[in-house]
């Protein structure tokens, strides 16, 4: 069986009734779930809590599923909108992130110094990107989704996603500070 | 001359090596293109060399917690569908508790207990209790219940869903009732319910002030969802949806939850019908 098959083995089982199934859907996808709402609200505590309504949404709307994309697409795409939705909300009522140092090393990269150090910078340099363009940068670069997988996840055309991505980076690469501001293109 | 390609600057940028060496010097000799190009370049390494954003086992086996926690009750709604040979639930409890229930509905009316129309301040303790009763017949409405079609302020329309009878007879239709004492009927029923867990006395006698009480039949061949006003308060609900907990007998001796709806054939003769909670089978029926 295919990851794909396997999801819809699964949600199949989980709407019809198996909640064993719903739990399995939820181990299975946990961590590209919390990898996304973690870069997208860039706060460990906000993006376990979007992780967790990403996956309530999946509880009660997982029947809304049709297997013509992937699950994961589908998932990836309600995930963005829990995304937006907390985003939203800080907007209105913003709270200060947490000092990065006092995050948890991530105990599952293979160096957990390296996760310390290296993680502030990426997700500091994430904050300085604008939550579209971070959106598909994440999706493209971060989850290794092709364009056309995410130009689905975002609902937008695949053209929209590929100039995102192309904006994003550079934004990326002017926020880690490493890269003075590229000139006005002049054509020669 | 060059044109400022993002598409090829991408491409190059991602390590692609099948375009002509011309272009990779076309773009170095543009300074704006070779800054855009490191740019990406920096971006992706960056991006791509990131650690893995992982849970711990500790945020993993929370995420799991938390979920029993904030899906509990509709989890428990959400039963694994019965096989067949471990069907041998007795139903008795949960007809005698949808008996009673029908019994009010019948009776209050009767009683003329209705006269209490503008006591709006008992409403919200009525609507937190009926809340609590209907809680996962609220988590099913509310996304939906926009559907309902408007109606005059104390008018009830009742809509008619049609279940097919368990022994293959005669269809039955939900009890259909253009009696102005439903609401608070409906709010009884639901203080009855209420009542089964917890406080018996808190707002079983709450009268609501019911401006307007709408209906309509559901995607769900057992339930018929409305919507019930009074004052600035909105009380969502499913009508005739009695999540009752019978003592079953099945293998693993849990409680199994059913749902019980009321019924009425054409004749008059009123039925209690038990659904599977999640696929609206007609598990057993009571005239």
């Amino acid at each position: 069986m295919t990851d794909r098959t396997i999801d819809i083995a699964m949600v199949e089982r989980y709407v019809a009734g198996d909640l064993d199934a719903f739990d399995d859907l939820v181990r299975r996808h946990q961590d590209r779930v919390f990898a996304v709402c973690l870069r997208m609200l860039r706060d460990r505590d906000a993006a376990l809590d979007a992780m967790q309504d990403t996956f309530v949404m999946l509880f009660r709307k997982a029947d809304r599923y049709k297997a013509e994309a992937a699950f994961s697409t589908w998932l990836y795409r309600v995930t963005v909108n829990v995304c937006y939705d907390h985003l939203r909300r800080r907007r209105r009522r913003p709270i200060d992130p947490l000092p990065d140092t006092t995050e948890l090393p991530d105990t599952r990269t293979e160096d957990a110094y390296a996760a310390v150090e290296v993680r502030p910078a990426i997700e500091e340099a994430l904050a300085g990107v604008s939550v579209e363009f971070r959106a598909a940068v994440v999706l493209v670069d971060l989850q290794g989704l092709s364009l056309e997988t995410a130009a689905d996840v975002l609902g937008v055309p695949i053209g929209t996603v590929k100039s995102r991505v192309f904006r994003g980076r550079r934004m990326l690469a002017e926020a880690l500070g490493n890269l003075r501001p590229p000139q006005r293109h002049q054509k020669g | 001359m060059h044109d400022h390609d993002p598409d090829l600057i991408m491409a190059l940028a991602e390590g692609a090596t099948d375009l002509p060496e011309a272009v990779g010097a076309a773009i170095g000799s543009c300074d704006a293109c070779a800054a855009d190009l490191a740019a990406q370049q920096l971006a992706i390494a960056a991006l791509r060399t990131a650690p893995r954003a992982g849970l711990t086992e500790l945020e993993s086996a929370r995420l799991l917690r938390n979920l029993d926690t904030a899906l509990g009750h509709q989890r428990a709604m959400a039963t694994t569908p019965i096989a067949p040979e471990r069907r041998r639930i007795s139903w008795a409890p949960a007809f005698g508790i949808a008996a009673v229930v029908l019994a009010l509905v019948l009776v209050v009316p009767a009683l003329d207990l209705l006269g209490g129309g503008d006591d709006a301040g008992d409403f919200q303790g009525a609507l937190s209790t009926a809340t609590t009763a209907a809680a996962a017949a609220e988590e099913r409405s509310t996304a939906d219940v926009a559907a309902a079609p408007e109606a005059a302020g104390g008018d009830f329309s009742a809509a008619a869903t049609t279940v097919p009878a368990a022994d293959g007879g005669s269809s039955l239709t939900n009890a259909e009732s253009a009696d102005a004492a439903l609401p608070l009927t409906l709010v009884r029923l639901r203080s009855l319910i209420a009542a089964e867990g917890d406080d018996p006395d808190k707002t079983r006698d709450s009268v609501a002030a019911v401006a307007s009480l709408t209906q309509a039949t559901t995607t769900d061949a057992c339930l018929t969802e409305g919507r019930l006003v009074a004052g600035s308060a909105t009380l969502s609900y499913t009508l005739g949806v009695l999540p009752i907990v019978t003592t079953g007998d099945d293998e693993a001796g849990d409680p199994q939850l059913v749902t019980v709806t009321v019924h009425q054939l054409a004749s008059g003769e009123l039925w209690l019908v038990a659904h599977e909670p999640q696929t609206c089978d007609t598990l057993a029926t009571l005239p």
